[in-house]
């Protein structure tokens, strides 16, 4: 059964492959969808210009099949939806470090110079408020790069000479010479690095082996995995506020 | 507070601008937002569901669908048939801001309308379909809500029945819209109410940039509904039609 609970029609399975010759040149056509999902996809020849609308019947299966793909692209939005905040929070990172650094450094320094006690350990919180950000920063990447970006990792070549496939739909990423790759299907975000181009044997059989864990039920996703890098920050900020503060106040009790 | 007093003025150069560096590229970033989105400006969102625009600005943004200042009114329309049944967007708001200078009184009555309609060529019994756990924030209206001889009822598919309420007078309408709602499972704002020969779905300011990013899907969903209705083949399947429903 597919999703919408019809039964599988075995040409849908049969068109992948299936040569589509010109009947005008002989030349293979291109099945070209338009952008609009209304619009029924049509065989196009590259060398003599021919075009065809495809019957009602194949376009509609077309049309299913870029469905499929807009619905995988709306489950994996809405999964990573909390990277934006994450996004967010990085892009206006390099204003926060500025401010917060210039000030923070400077209120450390005050609260060491200070004669006087109370100022300094004043000082201090203000300080601590400073580092915390910075250090909120910190953590926030660094969870980014150790929890997210594996994940963002592109499927590796089906065999090698081939193209790495998008980690979301499966399909040819288009070649880059960046170490990001956008899916021209369904609009992923794909990291690519050495191991996809080297280590392809074994990340294929990973995958191989994701799909069958999967596909008993016994790897739930980690629907909370995208949140982490903004819950790190707070954590990290919440946890550097404080240990600055402890360390600063013993520090200032000693030195002043 | 000796600290408290004596900022230097380096860093107090530093700091603000910064801040006036921060203003200047939150704008920018909004700038750039709104030029990466002209797909879901109005006019956009007509032709990508095939639609011609007959009234209004078609360069205002859905996902970023701001009221204007003081007082107006507005009206986009567009309409077209995509697929097999006439289809019509349109959204209307406005603001009547009155002040009485004398009593320094000011009264501001707004309105605002979303519906993407669709005519079928056969009635059908009224029905109204909504997540059932909406997000909080992006609850659609039940326009349906007030009427005793609506009843929720089973549409036979489990999933389908976890996920939405399905409202309706006559038993075969929700199996009829299960083809339909598959297609909007991963929607996060869902609203498809029907009665007579019309289909629509009230999109309230909130829902708007969830319809603005799949308007496709919704307007497939509502085509594929109102075939089903009509016992007409669905503009995206693998295997025939199931039987018309409608009245």
């Amino acid at each position: 059964m597919t999703e919408l609970g019809y039964a599988q029609a075995p040409a849908v399975a049969a068109r992948e492959g299936v040569p589509r010759p010109c009947l005008g040149c002989g030349a293979p056509m291109a099945v070209t969808a338009d952008a609009q999902l209304h619009a029924d996809a049509t065989l196009t020849c590259g060398f003599c210009g021919r075009s065809e609308t495809m019957p009602a019947q194949a376009a509609a299966q077309d049309r299913y099949l870029r469905l499929r793909l807009m619905q995988v692209r709306r489950a994996r939005e809405g999964m990573e939806a909390p990277l934006k905040t994450y996004e967010m929070m990085r892009a206006s990172g390099v204003f926060a470090l500025i401010v917060f650094g210039a000030q923070g450094g400077w209120m450390l320094w005050g609260a060491f110079t200070t004669a006087d006690k109370g100022s300094a350990v004043f000082g201090m919180l203000g300080a601590a408020g400073m580092m915390g950000v910075i250090l909120a920063n910190f953590g926030m990447m660094r969870a980014f790069r150790k929890l997210i970006k594996p994940l963002q990792q592109a499927r590796p070549p089906a065999a090698p000479g081939l193209a790495a496939r998008c980690r979301s739909c499966g399909g040819d990423l288009p070649p880059v010479r960046s170490t990001h790759a956008t899916c021209a299907f369904c609009g992923a975000n794909n990291f690519l690095d050495n191991a996809a181009a080297h280590d392809v044997n074994a990340l294929l059989t990973a995958e191989q082996q994701d799909y069958k864990v999967r596909a008993s039920g016994g790897k739930p996703g980690d629907n909370t995995i995208y949140q982490r890098p903004a819950h790190a920050f707070y954590v990290w900020g919440a946890a550097g506020a404080a240990v600055t503060f402890v360390v600063g106040v013993v520090l200032v009790l000693v030195l002043v | 507070m000796p600290i408290m007093c004596a900022m230097p003025i380096p860093l107090l150069i530093i700091v603000v601008i910064a801040t006036i560096g921060m203003f200047i590229w939150s704008r920018m970033k909004l700038k750039a937002g709104m030029a990466q989105n002209q797909d879901k400006t109005f006019g956009a969102v007509a032709t990508r569901l095939g639609l011609s625009m007959e009234e209004g600005d078609p360069t205002t943004n859905l996902l970023y669908f701001f009221e204007k200042g003081g007082s107006y009114k507005r009206t986009l329309r567009a309409s077209g048939q995509p697929y097999s049944h006439v289809t019509t967007f349109w959204l209307t708001d406005s603001v009547d801001r009155k002040e009485f200078i004398f009593t320094r009184v000011v009264r501001t009555t707004k309105t605002y309308g979303c519906f993407l309609e669709l005519k079928m060529q056969q009635p059908v019994a009224p029905f109204e379909v909504v997540l059932r756990n909406p997000h909080q924030y992006i609850t659609p209206p039940q326009d349906m809500s007030d009427r005793a001889d609506l009843r929720e009822m089973p549409s036979g598919n489990p999933a389908i029945d976890a996920q939405f309420i399905i409202r309706a007078v006559d038993p075969r309408v929700p199996p009829a819209l299960v083809p339909a709602l598959q297609i909007l499972t991963q929607q996060l704002y869902v609203h498809i109410a029907g009665e007579g020969g019309q289909l629509w779905m009230n999109l309230t300011k909130m829902g708007l940039p969830y319809f603005s990013a799949a308007a496709e899907e919704y307007l497939l969903a509502f085509e594929t509904a109102a075939c089903s209705f009509e016992g007409m083949p669905l503009p995206a399947r693998l295997a025939a039609p199931p039987p018309a429903v409608a009245q």
